[in-house]
């Protein structure tokens, strides 16, 4: 893969907030999953042909030191709007991924004009009434590891790169403060906001609902009710996918994604 | 030094093959195999036993409490302690201790130890502790939050006892408009306070500072050692004196008629070191409920004896000296090196687990109290 990203950071709310860069074009927001920030991925890669596509580490992940007003996922939100306004960034493509896409949707519910177009991605946040969301608080990690794919490690291109070989120590730490720090936000109530369906027509912008058919971690029926909450909104269901569609089926994820941002 | 009996009022009436189709005992180990009935009689077995212990001379009755698990019938220590505080005359009753974090109303605790402290005229001694990760778990208290939550229902429960009400409490994770309960301690200026510690640097530290007894639970000697050191050192700085009654030390103890009796009896202790302690990480000490350096230390614990306490076998628990058992003149020997080598004021007894019946425990209690005690009296 080229090396056609950078590692930047940018000051807010008085700490140095660590992300991936790259591309040209309108910009692009992604906001990673619980476990941490994968760092450049070949999805982001695809997007970047079209887009500038920003990818942080959030607050308490990473390199990214945690400021400790963070005490839940809204207080992160208001700190994403932050960074924005710190950037100069617009009317932004907004997309999240699992954790991610619950910021990202209570980001867009806080402040909707600042979103161009909105992508959730398997996310959590809402609480589904005929199934429940995965406890991985009370799991391992190999249980969550097993829960997240659907798809055999062979299947999936950046597997090796990704999760292949033993981790660093450096790595484990990393791993272990990305779960404290979900810990800290999503521990009661689990992973969902009882507000955020009622605000989720606030979101005028249009909104595209992608989900893993086979997530064993999210349901589908969030992204139902995903769907259903936003008022221009779309649900896209990959088949033969687990819980991180960027990952299991990048290609097909990116052509999903520049289809509804319209570089199809 | 003083005695202080203690058993975990454990139910261990379920089949050990079903247990073990469980990954633990605790937390999610279903509740379908409790059988109220049987703990009936079960309660008041534990309950005869703890009232033996006051004819025979034990300077106190040690409970503790724990949630989600057949290894420790008290789901609410405060409520034996009642029982106790009315069926007992003298003895003190060490409460090791309620679990600070878990609740959302230090003031409800207060209250109740207070009432505790005046049912019995003054016996309660007031343990207070973190829980393990399953006791956040199994109510839903943020486990990161574990430590904070600690102190501040901590300060809020002294500040209760020793600062005329009304006042106003506007912490971080506990807020009252109105703290002014009618019930207090008798005891002046409140009951003492014990901590008890297995890991954890920062709660030997903390304890030092306050002036707590502190309590080492089944840790390795050398660790023991290591532990009262980080202690006193916290409790000079803050310029805090240290006696032996600032140290408790726990130890599992049978004592027999003969060795083999004995040796037979100590294998009841094995369920309690080993399967009652088996399961994830992630339910004992979630990310967050433990420091950088208490997870080190707790590493450390595991590796500073050829195997993990859940792994030893009855010889090596004795060896190690988690577990003590024998006739009164080999548990004499035992308990003086003990004694000599970590120097504690206080041993808790734990004299009774698992399947170890009726009759075996109080032939234990009285041996304990007619021929052990006497001579420990003069240590």
């Amino acid at each position: 893969m080229p090396a056609s990203f950078s590692e930047e950071t940018v000051s807010v709310a008085g700490i140095d907030v660590h992300y991936y860069r790259g591309g040209d074009g309108p910009p692009l927001l992604t906001l990673h999953g619980g476990g941490g920030n994968p760092g450049w991925l070949m999805a982001h890669e695809a997007l970047a042909a079209h887009y500038t596509v920003y990818a942080p580490s959030h607050p308490g992940f990473g390199i990214t030191p945690r400021p400790e007003w963070i005490a839940r996922p809204s207080d992160m939100a208001v700190f994403y709007l932050w960074m924005l306004q710190e950037m100069d960034l617009d009317q932004v493509h907004l997309m999240g991924h699992s954790f991610g896409g619950w910021l990202a949707a209570d980001i867009a519910t806080t402040c909707p004009q600042v979103v161009n177009r909105l992508v959730l991605v398997d996310a959590v946040g809402v609480k589904p009434e005929r199934s429940e969301i995965l406890d991985v608080f009370i799991l391992t990690p190999e249980q969550i590891r097993a829960n997240a794919f659907y798809n055999k490690p062979e299947q999936i291109p950046e597997w090796e790169r990704l999760y292949g070989g033993e981790p660093t120590p450096e790595a484990t730490e990393r791993a272990e403060d990305a779960l404290e720090m979900m810990i800290r936000l999503c521990w009661k109530p689990y992973m969902h906001d009882l507000r955020l369906p009622a605000l989720l027509p606030r979101v005028t912008s249009p909104a595209l609902v992608v989900w893993g058919r086979e997530d064993a971690i999210v349901p589908l029926e969030c992204g139902e009710i995903y769907r259903q909450g936003l008022p221009r909104s779309q649900l896209h269901v990959i088949e033969e996918c687990g819980h991180s569609p960027q990952i299991e089926k990048p290609n097909a994820f990116a052509d999903v994604v520049l289809s509804f941002l319209g570089q199809a | 030094m003083q005695v202080y009996y203690f058993t975990e009022l454990p139910y261990h009436e379920y089949d050990d093959e079903d247990g073990k189709k469980y990954p633990s005992l605790r937390l999610t180990f279903p509740n379908t195999y409790f059988d109220q009935h049987k703990a009936v009689g079960l309660f008041h077995r534990y309950l005869d036993e703890y009232q033996y212990c006051e004819e025979m001379g034990f300077d106190g009755l040690m409970i503790n409490e724990h949630h989600n698990t057949p290894s420790c019938m008290n789901a609410t220590m405060n409520l034996t302690g009642a029982i106790l505080a009315r069926n007992t005359r003298n003895a003190k009753i060490l409460l090791l201790g309620n679990v600070l974090p878990i609740w959302d109303n230090p003031i409800r605790l207060a209250e109740e130890i207070a009432m505790l402290d005046t049912i019995s005229n003054g016996r309660i001694i007031s343990g207070f502790v973190r829980g393990t990760g399953v006791e956040s778990v199994s109510t839903n208290t943020n486990p990161v939050h574990n430590r904070e939550r600690f102190e501040e229902a901590h300060d809020l429960i002294i500040k209760t006892w020793t600062t005329p009400g009304p006042f106003r409490w506007e912490g971080k994770h506990y807020n009252f408009r109105v703290v002014n309960p009618w019930m207090k301690p008798i005891q002046e200026p409140h009951p003492p306070i014990w901590v008890p510690g297995t890991a954890s640097p920062e709660t030997a530290q903390w304890a030092a500072r306050h002036g707590y007894t502190y309590v080492a639970f089944l840790t390795p000697i050398n660790m023991t050692k290591e532990l009262f050191r980080i202690y006193r050192e916290a409790a000079d700085e803050a310029g805090q004196t240290v006696t032996e009654n600032n140290f408790g030390y726990l130890i599992c103890c049978y004592v027999a008629d003969n060795e083999a009796k004995a040796q037979e009896e100590a294998k009841h202790f094995i369920w309690r070191m080993g399967e009652t302690t088996r399961g994830p990480r992630e339910y004992f000490a979630p990310p967050g409920y433990r420091s950088r350096t208490a997870s080190q230390m707790a590493a450390r614990r595991r590796t500073s004896e050829s195997k993990p306490l859940g792994q030893q076998n009855i010889e090596e628990l004795q060896a190690n000296y988690h577990v003590v058992a024998g006739t009164p003149d080999t548990v004499l020997k035992k308990l003086k090196y003990l004694k000599d080598e970590i120097n504690m004021g206080h041993l808790i007894f734990y004299g009774q687990e698992s399947r170890m019946s009726h009759d075996a425990t109080m032939r234990s209690i009285e041996l304990f109290g007619k021929e052990v005690m006497p001579a420990i009296r003069e240590w």
